[in-house]
């Protein structure tokens, strides 16, 4: 169309007036769904600010803004509900809709905006497009803006109430409020003697959230034993939230009292408490092993026995086995350890030290000497040849290491050199011959074995008889032992530290010989010097290698030896322990009567060189075969039975019982021996006491003389080979040599 | 027709007012003979005044030929009456070349059949064979007929009625679905109802017998059909009936559960087009210049009710197109 024919605009002001009007009227709607939407979360958001401070979990300050900001999701939602989009032609046509306009006003804004974009083509069209328009804006009067847009009470306004009155009614109640000041709730062990450690169980020692494992150094901590004037200071040895660990002080006084813990200045609570006698039995288990101080010194002097031979020896293996067994003893002796766990403990420390032992050291000793007499045959290695033949590995261990110097320094000629190569190889060789040999051998046997297990196995299943067949299968079972011992031994045999150490040895040996081989070059005879001390330095180190190997096998064979050595006292222990009784079971522990612990005092006293209590030894004063031999507990068990009764309580029985104590492992003694009564009349020394007199002197002042010492050491050792030489029952051993570790000297330790 | 330059917004609202008139005289002279089917009158109209044919189902004796027959004669136009039967042939519709003698000579002259008028009243056309059916759709399709490879115009205005008998369906060829989809409406000519049965009797057992003015020329229904395509709409009412005519394809989103579970196929673009030309001539009739959705939801069961295909789950319920179609309009978005 040209401008002459360019239309009058349409003036929809009026359409667009009722379209804001209505616009306004949805966003006000908008904005209370948005805000009743929004009010569900925001109640929510308003109980969980209340719970969090009633819980202390936030501040009242912090609370506070989470309450207004719970009444922001209430602002924001309302916003959000009246910022949302309306587009004019659809709120025109909630005009029309709810108007009966027959679409009129939503068609008029729709053509408005398409005329911009109309055609000359659609100019018959946008005519009567104009046309709707002005009926639009003619029907505009008609409109109903209010039918069209109600404001009506919004959807979740039933939802947003509930929810507002839940959480008023939930923010009404009380919220218990877990306990956050620290506790002390008990001691544990309630009663403890000094020195042992007691847990102080409680709850939030550390603070109200800290975990009750959660250790903590709180400031001003302090633990008293007693809440008086009288109060001792318990050192303490952790604090954890949830108990604080305490050592019982040694000035601590004997009786109930009160555990009072503090900290941080103030006083966190008390625990009753009793602090009781080292002896008390509640500082035991009942199944804990009890020694007796007895036994404890017995033990303890055996140990003592290991320790200094190890020492001595320059054994650490037996050094530390002896600190395994002084530990189990602690142990024992605190009340920690069941019999069983002492006896399964030492049977592991004698495992341990057991382990790759070689059982046949005498097969290494022949070894080593037949690689001495190959050595032997050289000049350079004569010496140490023969230290190896002699069995003295100390010193064939020097002289490996002189070797090694002198071949580090280059002091050998060309010859020698050779010469020593050549010996070498020929001790490697033949020890390796024999090796090779000995496998053979071995491998023989078991092939032999095998054969023979199969052939008996056929033998059995082809069995005719039953005879035949438990005849065979006896003899399979026999067959199949053998087999097992040669598969033990050789397995043994693959384990033994010392044959390991040999079998390095001799490959350190067989290298040291190829380093001194090493080819030269002949051209070069400038160098061939140079080239020899470089060989040699090279079976210098290999030599030292050896010389290392030999040492192991030295060190080994000497803890072996010192093992054997004291083989008799680790019996002992053993013995010992496993009469080790259990506490509260007194029964049967001691044949020397009630009164054993004064005497022994008593005897420890006169063995440290001290003057005896007058009267300890009183006879009366003990009670052998007191009573009727009931086996009442803690009276013994000597004179159980039919004999042993005491004629007297207080003296000492005059028959000998025919019961016997039941540890005692034997046969009873017999009592139909032939015996004939002699009087021996001491012959009177000379010179300075009599024996009986020493022994009288220290049975009265004390086992500390140099003569008792004397008479202590020729008796013992009597005593020890009547121990070897003759059949005494292992039982009887024990008492035999408890009673001379009891009347030892201090100084012989 | 062309839309003069120099039109003022007066000519328009007056080209408007004079359709609503003409087309009220016409409504008014059909009333005078046709009485109780004012949705039929105004529907043949639309169907008229859109360019399209109308199918009429009904039991016989509702005043179907009446209803042409009077339509022909308030529109000064041409009417001819074709009864279908089983043993009618093509030629006996389109017409056929016939040897005429005169004083030339013989010649071969065509001889129009009956399809050669405005308005051809197609009476029960159910009865006649798929063939001859055929040859009648084509015209209403084209405008046009060809015989012996000689294409002969049909006059403008061209508007069919057929009609059918729902009832005795033995020995009829029901219309095939591509046929069916050629007609603009299908009107349900339903009973009269009692006042309306009296007005009849009144009319029609007196002395008094009505006739029906000419109110319009065929060259006035012309330029009516021009005005009623300039009729606009806007992009969201068509996009609304777009959607409406989505709902009756089961496989779309906007399928509703009775689409999904009765109808086979849903209806095709033409019928979205008749919806359109239709809800514009009902806007041009209540006076309104621009089409209203209430417009597209008056005229989407005619125009769509013979075009959507049940499925066999919808034949055996006796599901009625209409019921599916009135659940589309009602859960239909009118905003997208």
């Amino acid at each position: 169309m040209d401008d002459a024919t360019t239309p009058p605009p349409i003036d929809l002001s009026q359409v667009r007036t009722l379209v804001a009007a209505a616009r306004a009227r949805l966003r006000v709607q908008g904005a209370l769904e948005g805000a009743a939407t929004s009010a569900v979360a925001a109640s929510a958001s308003a109980l969980t600010a209340v719970f969090l401070v009633r819980t202390e979990a936030v501040s009242p300050g912090a609370g506070v803004g989470l309450l207004v900001a719970s009444a922001g999701v209430i602002g924001v939602g309302a916003l959000v509900g009246a910022l949302g989009r309306h587009d004019d032609e659809l709120v025109a046509r909630r005009i029309d809709r709810a108007s009966g306009l027959a679409d009129r006003l939503s068609s008029a804004i729709a053509f408005e905006r398409a005329l911009g974009t109309a055609s000359a083509d659609d100019a018959a069209t946008a005519d009567l497009m104009r046309a709707a328009m002005r009926d639009a804006a003619a029907a505009a009067p008609r409109a109903d803006v209010k039918a069209a847009t109600p404001l009506t009470r919004p959807r979740d306004t039933t939802i947003a109430l509930a929810f507002a009155a839940v959480a008023a009614v939930a923010a009404s109640f009380g919220v218990a409020l877990p306990p956050r000041d620290p506790v002390v709730t008990a001691a544990v062990p309630a009663a403890a003697r000094r020195g042992a450690e007691v847990v102080i169980s409680g709850a939030r020692l550390c603070g109200a959230k800290a975990a009750p494992t959660a250790p903590c150094s709180p400031e001003a901590a302090l633990v008293y034993v007693g809440d008086d004037g009288a109060a001792v200071a318990a050192p303490i040895v952790a604090w954890t939230g949830g108990g604080v660990s305490v050592t019982v002080p040694a000035g601590a006084k004997l009786g109930a009292t009160e555990l009072v813990v503090w900290a941080r200045g103030k006083r966190l609570g008390a625990v009753p408490f009793e602090v009781i006698a080292d002896d008390d039995p509640r500082n035991f288990k009942d199944n804990t092993v009890a020694l007796s101080p007895d036994d404890q010194a017995y033990m303890r002097d055996l140990v003592a026995d290991l320790r200094a031979t190890a020492k001595h020896d320059d054994v650490p293996e037996l050094e530390e086995y002896a600190a395994k067994i002084e530990k189990l003893l602690d142990l024992a002796d605190q009340g920690q350890l069941t019999k069983d766990e002492l006896l399964e403990a030492m049977q592991q420390a004698q495992a341990e030290l057991d382990q790759h032992a070689e059982d046949h050291p005498e097969q290494i000793d022949k070894d080593l000497a037949e690689t001495g007499t190959e050595l032997a045959k050289n000049e350079l290695t004569k010496e140490l040849g023969a230290a190896l033949k002699q069995g003295d590995l100390d010193k064939a261990k020097q002289e490996m290491e002189k070797l090694a110097d002198k071949l580090d320094a280059g002091e050998l000629s060309q010859q020698q050199s050779e010469q020593l190569a050549k010996t070498l190889e020929q001790a490697a060789k033949q020890y390796q011959q024999k090796q090779d040999e000995q496998a053979k051998q071995q491998q023989a046997q078991t092939a032999k074995a095998e054969d023979e297990l199969r052939k008996l196995e056929k033998e059995r299943d082809q069995a005719k008889t039953d005879q035949d067949r438990a005849d065979a299968e006896r003899r399979l079972e026999k067959k199949k032992d053998e087999l097992q011992k040669l598969q033990k031994d050789q397995a043994q045999r693959d384990q033994s530290a010392q044959r390991e150490a040999l079998k390095r040895l001799h490959k350190d040996m067989q290298k040291a010989a190829e380093d001194l081989q090493r080819k030269q070059d002949p051209s070069d005879q400038k160098n061939q010097d140079q080239q020899n001390q470089d060989n040699q330095k090279q079976a210098s180190r290999s030599m030292r290698d050896v010389a290392d190997e030999t040492g192991k096998v030295d060190r080994d064979q000497r803890k072996q030896t010192a093992q054997k050595k004291m083989a008799s006292q680790m019996d002992d222990l053993r013995e010992a322990m496993r009469r080790a009784k259990q506490r509260g079971k007194q029964g049967g522990g001691s044949p020397f009567g009630k009164n054993q612990q004064g005497k022994n005092q008593d005897f420890a006293k006169r063995a440290a060189g001290g003057q005896g209590q007058k009267g300890a030894w009183k006879p009366g004063q003990g009670q052998p075969g007191q009573g009727q031999g009931q086996g009442q507990p803690g009276q013994g068990q000597q004179g159980q039975g039919n004999g042993g009764q005491g004629d007297q309580p207080d003296g000492p029985s005059k028959n000998y019982g025919t019961g016997h104590d039941d540890n005692l492992v034997g046969d009873a003694t017999g009592t139909t021996g032939n015996t004939k009564d002699e009087s021996v009349s001491g012959a009177q020394g000379r010179k300075g006491p009599s024996r009986r007199e020493t022994i009288l002197s220290a049975a009265q002042k004390g086992y500390a003389s140099a003569s008792y010492r004397q008479v202590y050491a020729d008796y013992k050792k009597i005593v020890e080979d009547v121990m070897k030489s003759e059949k005494v029952p292992a039982s009887y051993k024990y008492y035999v040599k408890k009673y001379f570790t009891k009347i030892k000297p201090h100084a012989m330790d | 027709m062309s839309q003069p330059a120099a039109a003022t917004d007066r000519d328009v609202e007056a080209t408007v007012a004079a359709f609503t008139a003409d087309l009220r005289r016409v409504r008014e002279e059909i009333g005078k003979m046709i009485v109780g089917q004012d949705a039929i009158i105004e529907g043949v109209l639309t169907c008229l005044l859109g360019g399209g044919h109308a199918l009429l189902e009904g039991v016989p004796g509702l005043g179907k030929t009446m209803l042409v027959r009077t339509m022909a004669e308030t529109l000064h136009a041409n009417f001819s009456r074709i009864q279908f039967t089983p043993d009618l042939m093509p030629a006996d519709i389109v017409g056929t070349n016939v040897i005429v003698e005169d004083a030339a000579g013989k010649r071969f002259e065509f001889q129009r059949g009956p399809i050669f008028a405005n308005i051809v009243l197609a009476d029960e056309i159910n009865r006649a064979t798929p063939k001859t059916q055929s040859a009648l759709l084509e015209a209403m399709s084209e405008g046009s007929v060809t015989v012996a490879k000689t294409t002969h115009k049909l006059e403008k205005p061209f508007f069919v009625l057929a009609t059918q008998n729902p009832l005795e369906m033995e020995g009829t060829y029901p219309l095939p679905e591509a046929q069916l989809d050629r007609f603009f409406f299908k009107l349900v000519v339903e009973f009269p109802d009692h006042d309306a049965l009296h007005t009849i009797l009144d009319r029609t057992t007196s002395d008094h017998t009505p006739a029906p003015q000419a109110v319009l020329d065929k060259a006035r229904v012309v330029e009516l059909r021009d005005l009623v395509r300039r009729v606009p709409l806007a992009r969201k009412i068509q996009d609304y009936a777009v959607r409406v005519l989505q709902a009756t394809h089961p496989e779309t989103k906007e399928a509703t559960t009775q689409s999904k579970k009765y109808l086979r196929y849903g209806a095709s673009p033409r019928g979205l087009q008749a919806i359109i030309l239709a809800a514009k001539i009902r806007a041009l009739l209540e006076g309104r210049y621009a089409v209203a959705i209430d417009d597209i939801k008056a005229v989407a069961a005619p125009a769509l009710r013979h075009r959507l295909i049940l499925n066999f789950e919808g034949e055996a319920e006796g599901v009625k197109a209409d019921t599916i179609i009135a659940e589309i309009l009602a859960s239909t978005r009118e905003t997208a």
